[in-house]
């Protein structure tokens, strides 16, 4: 038995390693092998993620897919050994299937928001005309004859320096609250003109759109978009969530061959700490 | 454009191998300079593997 290995808690360590790589190991006291795997395994899970925009993971159960669903599974199980994307994946889901998740008819109270996009005109003497405008929309709910709606207003400049300061049409129709795209479709009528329009998003929450599931088209449209380095993202997540196990059954059982390569292979040679509280007598104590 | 974009990734292959095999050893063994020592030595030896695999594979594709 090496006593030089010192797993503490082991069972609680596993399950820190599985929440955040390396951080069971760190809870053992064993800082290189913590820092070794945070920054390795997350390291990899993190660029993964971030070259397939935030949207690497799709967790069950697979509604929203029409197909594939049992390669989605299979794609899932391999990164669930990191457990905190993929638990908040499986929480967003949850969320984004729920309901209440449509484009709402209303809204509870009036917030403004940065707003970018297009205002486009149509009239006889110019033709159609289209800019890009920023600035903050204000939407406010409308009690109307027929119901509950959507009204607003909009502030800004368009990109040839002009000021805007639009009124909209109570029928301002908003994208549903959470979906994975971080901007939120917004589209509305412009008051006092026939056939103008503001077409543009407003940010979404992150707890909104991280780690929520994409349908069909938008994995089509991603994986359209980024080509060959979509399937490198997906892999660097599924091999980061493979790599995890590894780190969690360090944690759980330490190291597989031993203390360094000298050591005999496949001894069992860990100290737990909550069994060695006990005090053990050498054998010439014994005898 | 696309054998650029190949290119470009087949470079993506040499920090993975290193981290897989640094994460794999620290998985098999404790002492530090070991874990170090064991993990060159495999990055070694899969670069290796992937540039002689990658040029048979290159080589049987020429002209075609």
């Amino acid at each position: 038995m090496d006593s030089r290995i010192k797993l503490r808690h082991p069972w609680f360590s596993a399950l820190l390693s599985f929440l955040v790589p390396g951080l069971g190991q760190a809870y053992q006291g064993r800082l290189f092998k913590a820092l070794l795997y945070f920054f390795c395994i997350g390291g990899l899970f993190l660029t993964g993620a971030r070259l397939a925009e935030w949207n690497a993971i799709q967790a069950p159960p697979f509604e929203y897919r029409d197909k594939g669903r049992g390669l989605l599974l299979l794609k899932y199980a391999a990164q669930f050994g990191l457990g905190t994307p993929a638990i908040g994946a499986l929480l967003q889901t949850r969320r984004y299937l729920e309901r209440s998740n449509e484009a709402p008819i209303t809204i509870p109270a009036a917030f403004s928001a940065p707003f970018q996009g297009t205002l486009s005109h149509s009239d006889p003497t110019n033709g159609h005309t289209e800019r890009h405008v920023s600035g903050t929309i204000t939407l406010e709910p409308f009690e109307a004859p027929f119901g509950e709606s959507i009204a607003g207003s909009f502030h800004g400049t368009a990109n040839d320096g002009q000021q805007i300061d639009i009124k909209l049409d109570h029928h301002v129709s908003v994208d549903r609250p959470i979906d994975p795209s971080p901007r939120r479709n917004v589209h509305a009528k412009v008051i006092g003109q026939d056939s103008g329009s503001l077409d543009g998003s407003i940010p979404r929450r992150w707890q909104d759109w991280l780690g929520v599931p994409m349908d069909d088209r938008a994995d089509q449209a991603l994986q359209g978009r980024l080509g060959k380095w979509h399937e490198l993202a997906m892999v660097l997540t599924w091999i980061a969530g493979l790599l995890n196990i590894l780190a969690i059954w360090d944690a759980l059982e330490g190291p597989a061959w031993g203390y360094n390569d000298q050591s005999e292979p496949g001894s069992s040679n860990v100290v737990v700490v909550p069994a060695a509280r006990t005090p053990v007598r050498s054998p010439a104590a014994v005898t | 454009m696309s054998s650029l974009t190949s290119i470009a990734i087949t470079w993506w292959a040499l920090p993975l191998a290193a981290v897989v095999s640094l994460v794999w050893n620290a998985s098999r063994y404790e002492q530090t300079s070991c874990i170090v020592s064991r993990s060159a030595r495999m990055f070694g030896w899969l670069v290796f593997w992937m540039v002689l695999i990658g040029g048979v594979l290159y080589g049987l594709s020429y002209n075609l």
